[in-house]
């Protein structure tokens, strides 16, 4: 990580203060590391770009990014419990626009939480309730389908577990009468031996 | 430019064309099971001799002594019976132990489509075709001889030239030995067409408890037919998706010619032509207890138990069947069959459904 940490990031993506970018600025005159990840981040998201362009997307696609990356972020918080007050001020509100296509408006202003992002967003539900009952209903669902799939399946082996045994009853093949049939089906092998096989001599069986 | 495309058009069109033949091509050697037989050419005389002699087996009134003999790793063994036709009634078998059997003719004309059947299959796999005429049972006789696609014979046929009947035949393996023999050590053709001794009284078809008791058996001889219920390939496809192991072939060309049931057991009738395996198939576990005297041998995970009579028996189970392997020709060909038969089983849903009971049974209170 650089001396500037997210504010790098926040730089890249243009969303820092006048005040704060011309701090940024002024560091990566003066230190090479940040410049040069400055311009790797750069990089990353002009192709990341040039990725969201290839699909003829209306922005309904970037959705799931768009969450997942606020979900990561949110899991990295307790990591840097430092996150000043002042940052919260200065780091993007809107976290997780790649490529600058912001797609949900929706989440952009953290309404009710003060300026800058909320300071909690860890179970990813607060902020997410708070920003509409659409994407409450839609967490909602998806905790239904995963914990509906998951009784589904874990039954579904259950039930495949439990059904291997055979309810098989315990046979002697009939081999006096096999003897007998496989002579007579056999076409022009003799009709004789039935009678005279020696094993139907030694094993008679019931049939089945 | 539309020059250009045309030719485009067209080479691509070539190509495509191409590309199907090729593909025809490689599915017509991957599929035709009968691709080194391809080539065999079958004289259409020998084959009708072979015809002839299913016909005259049930035209020719023949009275004598029949035998089978297999061979095993140097060790034979033999049986006999005294056999009488009597055409339009059937054939009595006498065996020397006293045991008699008698098959109604009517019970023997089904099996002139079996016939039909293994003839074609020899005619796939093997090159069939006449060789010097020899003498069997002091007869003359006009010999068949099945050779291999890569050369050797396979089997011969002794056919009596008077009256077309098989008179012998044997089964020879790749490395020139006998394997399987049968037919008649002496025969009198000569025998009245009606005579005293057709006294015979057709019984019934055995089946099931009807069949009388071998030991009550006296002198009037039990009934031999085969088993009635004929399984087409309906039928079959139902057993299939049901889990019986029934596969269309098995290993060395052998080729599934008839099903039967007699209600609880399935019988497979597997030929190459010349060999006949069968192979009995039958729901439940094996009552291993009950075979003494059989060999057990483990090969690939599977339990084969097998033992070497005059026939060759292997049994395998598995996953609710048990299936029996019952040849003529040597014991390897049995086991190679019992070791490569289908595991069976249920299907997928079947357990589900089955697992989903028990354990519905098991979390209910009540139940």
């Amino acid at each position: 990580m650089s001396c500037l940490g997210e504010r790098l990031t926040a730089l890249v993506d243009g969303e820092l203060g006048h005040e704060e970018r011309d701090r940024a600025l002024a560091h990566l005159a003066g230190c090479a590391r940040c410049r040069a990840e400055a311009d790797e981040l750069r990089q990353i998201k002009g192709r990341l770009r040039g990725l969201s362009r290839l699909p003829a997307s209306d922005g309904a696609d970037d959705l799931p990014t768009d969450d997942f990356l606020t979900r990561l972020r949110s899991l990295a918080e307790p990591a840097a419990p430092a996150a000043p007050d002042d940052a919260s001020g200065t780091r993007p509100a809107h976290p997780g626009t790649l490529g600058g296509q912001s797609t949900r408006p929706m989440r952009q202003p953290v309404r009710g939480a003060g300026p800058g992002r909320p300071r909690d967003n860890r179970p990813a539900g607060r902020a997410v309730a708070s920003a509409g009952s659409g994407a409450l209903r839609r967490h909602q669902r998806r905790y239904l389908v995963v914990g509906a799939a998951t009784l589904f399946l874990g039954l579904g082996a259950a039930s495949y577990a439990a059904g291997g045994r055979q309810e098989a009853p315990a046979v002697t093949p009939a081999f006096d009468r096999f003897a007998v049939e496989h002579a007579l089906t056999s076409g022009d092998t003799p009709m004789t031996d039935p009678l005279t096989d020696p094993v139907n001599q030694i094993q008679t069986s019931p049939g089945p | 430019m539309t020059r250009y495309t045309g030719t485009g058009r067209a080479r691509r069109r070539a190509l495509v064309a191409g590309g199907l033949a090729g593909a025809l091509a490689f599915a017509g050697t991957v599929t035709g099971d009968a691709g080194p037989a391809r080539g065999v050419r079958s004289d259409p005389g020998a084959v009708g001799l072979l015809r002839a002699a299913a016909d005259a087996a049930r035209r020719v009134p023949y009275e004598g002594r029949r035998f089978l003999t297999t061979w095993n790793r140097g060790r034979s063994a033999t049986a006999e019976v005294a056999v009488t036709h009597r055409p339009g009634e059937g054939v009595r078998y006498r065996a020397s132990s006293g045991a008699e059997g008698y098959r109604p003719d009517s019970a023997a004309d089904e099996s002139a489509g079996i016939v039909a059947a293994t003839l074609g299959l020899l005619a796939r796999n093997y090159s069939v075709s006449r060789v010097a005429d020899a003498r069997a049972c002091g007869r003359a006789a006009h010999v068949v001889e099945a050779r291999r696609p890569g050369g050797g014979t396979a089997g011969r046929f002794w056919i009596d030239s008077e009256t077309g009947l098989m008179l012998y035949r044997e089964l020879i393996d790749a490395t020139g030995r006998r394997v399987v023999a049968t037919g008649f050590t002496e025969i009198d053709l000569d025998v009245p067409a009606a005579g005293p001794r057709i006294t015979l009284r057709p019984a019934p078809p055995a089946r099931g408890a009807d069949r009388p008791d071998p030991d009550m058996v006296d002198a009037q001889a039990a009934a031999l037919a085969p088993w009635g219920e004929r399984l087409d390939g309906a039928r079959l496809a139902r057993l299939r998706s049901e889990g019986w192991p029934i596969p269309k072939d098995l290993p060395g060309r052998l080729t599934l010619y008839d099903a039967r049931s007699d209600g609880a057991t399935v019988h497979l009738s597997y030929s190459d032509g010349l060999a006949a395996v069968s192979v009995f198939v039958q729901r439940g576990s094996l009552d291993e207890a009950r075979l003494p005297g059989w060999q057990k041998t483990v090969r690939r995970g599977r339990t084969v138990y097998r033992r070497e009579a005059l026939r060759r028996w292997a049994i395998s189970s598995g996953n609710g069947y048990v299936s029996t392997v019952l040849t003529d020709v040597p014991q390897s060909t049995a086991e190679a069959v019992a070791l490569d038969l289908p595991r069976g089983g249920v299907p997928f849903w079947t357990r589900l459904a089955r697992g989903a009971r028990r354990l519905g049974s098991a979390a209910n209170p009540f139940g």
